[in-house]
């Protein structure tokens, strides 16, 4: 325990010698921390001193000494920039909209499956809706692709059945944020379920068994047992995902989207992946890194913020 | 228990409707399957509604794994950096996670802050990408095994399940005269072996399914694994003519060779789920429990 030192003239040295000690004492657990910590260094702090190159024009032959210092240059660059601005305000939307569907959907489907009283239809069921969240963006991507296309895809071959005309689905803007908010809610909405289901689990039967008494309709017993039961798990949940607004979904639309739907589809991710890698500005792309790390951060307290006062659960 | 009326449709409509969330989640899969099995004669004829295909050929299949095939060589990148990668984070993850979850450790609040730190605030995409350049990484071949081998939200996963173990068997097991490393090998490591497999299940999904880092730190064919290979499948209208020339010279009806390669790329997964799912589930609550 604790050794409380009893008088203020404690001698300085000694309980510093008495940390070492103690220090001493632990040497194995910190030679633990070496190798993750290592890692840490290499792969999370170093990269934060490579966003000074935001603050350059960054020469990637000669690297950072060689490189000029030109101040905030490059933000200029970005909000002048249209295409900039357009990234960060599909990324505004297109993120909004997840948050809602990937927020009703999971809650819905986690209510529905737990009505579901026999036992081993209910569990193939939720093996099977966890199905797509193992399997890349690549994979799904792919295979959307190959359901949406005109010529192929089985989506139009029943538009035609009906006499309609096919559409390209995937080049046309009036449908693009459409088909990513859907895809994603098909592809995750299972497994973020998962929370909903261990909450509602962990509700005392006996408060069921007296709205059943109470002659409460199954509707009523969700409405007035269940859904207040895990509302903490539900704000919790939300207000985490708000600190990833700025994240829209880098490997989803990268493996759907195409020049057609830049207007509509691209995001910030995809665009500092575009200016920053394929057209090698990397000077500007990481000013724009700047800004999303900055913004997410800001997110990231405020969400944590909230939590905590609501539920005295935040992660930090 | 007898049902009122009301209640019957209820639980009727509620059947009904997950049954069709589950055959819309599933039947695409089922979709792709079937038209990677069906000789293209066949896929034409009914002009790409094949749910349940008349004949069946596993000539795709057999074209995209011939040996030497760009696929057959991404699939040994995979399962390298795959197994290589698990022991190496679950080894980064569990020393971390066990020393910081030692509630006397001196200086415990600085170090978690100093691993917590970077999940809110990152580097970003560029700023890394030159780091991974400047360390002299970039296309080498454990590039993907290095960069994913860590995650704080894993960490924190297994310092969560550390805490929970009772200190009376840490420290019956120091009077008994084992030192920090004893114990955790022969009393915090058996009982840990549920978090661990979780936690290693969830890094095995993490490599086998990245593409982003591949595509930003890899550029040689041969160190490419199965993910960026079938990226590349699939956007086939520009194939690279190393591709084309892996893949054979003439290429073959394209959309049969596209689905047969996405179910190669996610049949492993696709199959080992169910088995190990009470283990995602497990991973997945502790972590959501604390945060």
């Amino acid at each position: 325990m604790e050794i409380v030192t009893e008088t203020i003239t404690a001698d300085v040295k000694r309980s510093q010698a008495r940390l070492l000690r103690r220090m001493w004492k632990y040497k194995w657990l910190y030679a633990l921390l070496v190798p993750a910590l290592a890692w840490v260094i290499l792969f999370d702090y170093l990269p934060l001193y490579g966003i000074s190159i935001a603050f350059m024009d960054y020469n990637v032959i000669q690297g950072f000494g060689a490189s000029q210092w030109v101040g905030l240059t490059h933000f200029r660059e970005l909000f002048d920039s249209e295409m900039f601005r357009n990234a960060f305000r599909n990324t505004l939307i297109i993120s909004l909209y997840k948050m809602i569907s990937g927020f009703v959907c999971p809650i819905l489907l986690a209510l529905s499956l737990n009505e579901i009283q026999t036992k081993w239809f209910k569990k193939s069921l939720q093996t099977a809706v966890y199905l797509p969240r193992f399997v890349s963006w690549v994979v799904y991507g792919g295979i959307i692709t190959l359901l949406l296309s005109p010529e192929t895809g089985v989506i139009n071959k029943i538009v035609e059945w009906f006499g309609g005309k096919p559409v390209y689905l995937l080049v046309d803007p009036a449908y693009f944020r459409t088909i990513l908010v859907f895809t994603d809610a098909m592809k995750e909405m299972g497994w973020a379920a998962i929370i909903y289901l261990a909450a509602i689990a962990g509700l005392n039967p006996e408060v069921y068994e007296a709205a059943v008494m109470d002659g409460a309709s199954r509707f009523r017993r969700i409405l007035h047992v269940t859904l207040p039961g895990i509302s903490g798990t539900i704000i919790v949940i939300f207000i985490l995902r708000v600190g990833y607004l700025m994240s829209a979904g880098l490997d989803q639309v990268l493996n759907l989207y195409n020049p057609m739907v830049f207007e509509v589809g691209d995001i910030l991710d995809t665009y500092i992946y575009r200016v920053g890698i394929e057209q090698f500005s990397l000077s500007l792309a990481a000013a724009a890194d700047v800004i999303k790390g900055i913004i997410g951060f800001v997110m990231v307290l405020i969400a944590n913020q909230i939590a905590k006062r609501i539920n005295d659960s935040g992660i930090f | 228990m007898k049902h009122t009326r009301g209640e019957s449709v209820f639980i009727g409509a509620n059947y009904v409707m997950l049954s069709l969330i589950t055959i819309i989640i599933v039947i695409p899969f089922w979709y792709v399957l079937s038209v990677s099995v069906t000789p293209y004669s066949v896929f034409s004829e009914k002009n790409g509604l094949v749910l349940f295909p008349s004949s069946i050929s596993f000539d795709y299949y057999a074209y995209l794994l011939k040996k030497g095939s760009l696929i057959y060589n991404a699939y040994g990148v995979t399962l390298r950096n795959a197994a290589a990668g698990i022991l190496l984070s679950l080894l980064l993850t569990a020393t971390a996670a066990y020393a910081l979850a030692e509630k006397k450790l001196p200086g415990r609040r600085f170090l978690v802050l100093i691993f917590l730190f970077t999940m809110l605030f990152k580097g970003g995409l560029i700023p890394t990408y030159i780091t991974i350049k400047n360390l002299g990484l970039l296309n080498t071949n454990y590039v993907l095994i290095l960069v994913m081998a860590y995650s704080a939200f894993n960490m924190i996963i297994m310092k969560t399940f550390f805490e929970g173990i009772p200190d009376s068997l840490k420290e019956s097991a120091a009077i008994d005269g084992a030192s920090e490393l004893r114990t955790l090998r022969s009393v915090v490591l058996p009982m840990s072996m549920p978090v661990i497999a979780s936690i290693g299940l969830m890094y095995l999904v993490t490599y086998w399914n990245d593409f982003f880092n591949a595509l930003l730190y890899v550029t040689d064919w041969h160190k490419a694994p199965v993910q960026l290979v079938l990226r590349t499948i699939i956007a086939s209208s520009s194939l690279p003519p190393e591709l084309l020339e892996a893949a054979g010279r003439t290429p073959p009806p394209t959309i049969g060779i596209q689905m047969a390669a996405i179910v190669i790329v996610a049949l492993p997964m696709m199959i080992l789920y169910p088995f190990v799912q009470k283990y995602f589930e497990q991973g997945m609550l502790i972590g959501s429990v604390k945060g």
